[in-house]
């Protein structure tokens, strides 16, 4: 068997060279698809919200007309409230699935972890089939008063949209939460309760600050999911209740008002990424995990 | 435990919870069931069992087998690609500390945290029109990109939790110190450990795409037409039972990716999912 000769070795020192860098090269296309699909598009929305009589006057009309201000307010106001009433139901499904030990667990925690998964388009047509025109609850209540049941009908409108943003936040909500109360730690409370402590004291001195992170993630989830949300809204809402999303969509479809569209648009990804990144500054973690 | 006293009586507490989560567990049950049995029956004025049919799933599919086929073959290769860029890069995040790799951390979860609308708008507005000689308007090859795009940070997330929780950093060093270059390290000794999580989240990937609308909505030609472009249709235009058949078949999709999840991976499902 021959040496290796110098040559060869100089060869095999370059592979190994380029090998090392496989890893790197294979994620230029990463790179490549966020620049070009999500970095060059943000810049043109910027750069179209800039253009106006002044740079700024498209994000001046965006809080100062009346119209742009209801729907900016109406989303934010739409989203605080599901925010607190799926935290808040999720919280207590939380406690009880993080604390004990009952039968069919397992079944609760599939059951209510489901939703997430399921396209937001496929909410809209849940709430249709129990609150619409036809609807079997809308039936259901037509037929206990002996009216007619597309007086209750409530899917399209305000009550549909909330109904359909709970059914998708309140299982993320949930699931946000089961793992920090999973994590606390039981002594603590009970110590507390021994010291004299009442259980609200020992709610809001001990078991608050310690899944503070978790109520932080859920809240967050369920805001930043309510905020953005489009699909679910234009087939429930489209006309009716004039959120942000829908009413970006109606200016650059409908008028072409790329201007403000777009200064629209910049607002809402400001909220729901300024919330998602406030969190990690504040508890440190990420939200998506 | 101090809330299950002996002698204490009734536990209040458990009867509340059960209460409540009646209540919630019906409020996520109900419309499924629902939607199902409107999918067999069409309507509840005859009797149930009578009208029992599966016509409205023929009807369903005949009229959607285009955007069904659509739908699985852009996951399918969504998914792909995913998992060819992905993994690297996540691999490339957890390993490395360079400069700006925090940076890096953050902004690749972007496509989660911006508004499906805002990316769809962008898109239209920049990849509309043909540029540097390249016309993807309307193209399947768009609505991909756009895909692989909002769910990249999935399968990097989920790359990079399952590496730091499998301590690759000392298998990697016993690899190479005997010998073993990047490819045979990665191929031989991370991937087998990190299969079962990259899986897992391909699955993700896989159910995320075919359940994209928000970004779709704006990119698609009705020569793509998608699954959930098709639904948001069909709500509007098909009867009660041909549309809850189609929403019926979806559900059926979401349940299997659930099921290869909980058989891939023993953690619960995330918190986080597509956007509504």
């Amino acid at each position: 068997m021959s040496t290796l000769s110098e040559d060869d070795i100089t060869w095999w020192s370059r592979v190994a060279a380029l090998e090392s860098k496989l890893p790197w090269a294979l994620s230029i296309p990463v790179g490549l698809l966020y620049i070009l699909f999500l970095g060059l598009p943000l810049l043109v929305l910027v750069s179209l919200s800039l253009e106006g009589q002044t740079p700024v006057a498209n994000y001046i009309a965006v809080f100062t007309n009346p119209s742009y201000r209801e729907a900016l307010l109406l989303s934010v106001g739409i989203s605080v409230l599901v925010t607190v009433i799926s935290v808040s139901l999720g919280l207590i499904m939380a406690y009880f699935i993080g604390r004990r030990e009952f039968p069919g667990k397992r079944m609760i925690v599939a059951i209510i972890s489901f939703p997430i998964s399921l396209p937001g388009i496929l909410v809209a047509w849940a709430v249709i089939v129990m609150i619409g025109r036809t609807g079997v609850l809308s039936q259901a209540v037509g037929f206990i008063t002996g009216t007619d049941p597309s007086n209750f009908s409530s899917a399209f409108g305000i009550v549909g949209l909330l109904i359909g943003y709970i059914y998708f936040t309140l299982p993320r909500a949930t699931m946000a939460l089961v793992s920090s109360v999973e994590k606390l730690d039981r002594t603590l409370e009970e110590s507390a309760q021994s010291l004299g402590a009442s259980k609200l004291e020992t709610f809001r001195y001990v078991t608050l600050p310690a899944i503070a992170p978790g109520i932080g993630s859920a809240v967050v989830l369920s805001f930043s999911v309510c905020m953005a949300a489009f699909g679910t809204a234009l087939l429930l809402a489209s006309g009716e209740v004039n959120i942000l999303p829908l009413k970006i969509y109606s200016i650059i479809l409908g008028t072409y008002d790329y201007g403000v569209g777009s200064a629209l648009a910049i607002v809402l990804t400001a909220i729901t990424v300024g919330v998602i990144y406030g969190y990690s500054q504040l508890f440190g973690g990420e939200i998506y995990e | 435990m101090s809330n299950q006293r002996l002698g204490s009586g009734l536990d209040f507490g458990l009867i509340g919870f059960y209460v409540i989560c009646t209540g919630v567990l019906a409020f996520i049950l109900l419309p499924i069931i629902t939607i199902f049995a409107y999918s067999l029956v069409g309507s509840f004025d005859g009797g149930f069992i009578s009208s029992l049919t599966f016509e409205y799933y023929r009807a369903a599919l005949r009229n959607n087998s285009d955007p069904f086929l659509m739908s699985i073959q852009i996951a399918f290769v969504t998914t792909l690609i995913d998992i060819l860029i992905g993994v690297p890069a996540g691999y490339i995040l957890v390993k490395y500390n360079f400069r700006f790799n925090d940076l890096l951390r953050e902004l690749t979860i972007l496509p989660m945290a911006i508004p499906g609308i805002v990316i769809g708008i962008g898109v239209v507005r920049v990849w509309g029109t043909p540029r540097l000689g390249i016309d993807l308007a309307g193209t399947t090859v768009l609505i991909v990109a756009v895909h692989a795009l909002f769910t990249m940070p999935f399968i990097i997330q989920t790359t990079m939790s399952t590496l730091e929780s499998i301590n690759f950093r000392q298998l990697e060093e016993s690899a190479q110190s005997l010998g073993a270059g990047w490819i045979q390290l990665f191929t031989r000794v991370i991937l087998p450990n990190i299969y079962n999580g990259i899986l897992a989240g391909a699955v993700m990937v896989f159910a995320l795409s075919m359940g994209e609308f928000n970004i779709t909505f704006f990119v698609y030609s009705p020569l793509n037409t998608t699954l959930p472009i098709a639904l948001f249709g069909g709500f509007r235009t098909a009867t009660v039972g041909e549309a809850s058949a189609l929403a019926s078949l979806f559900i059926g999709i979401v349940l299997v990716s659930i099921v290869c999840l909980q058989a891939l991976s023993d953690t619960t499902v995330r918190s986080s999912g597509g956007n509504i």
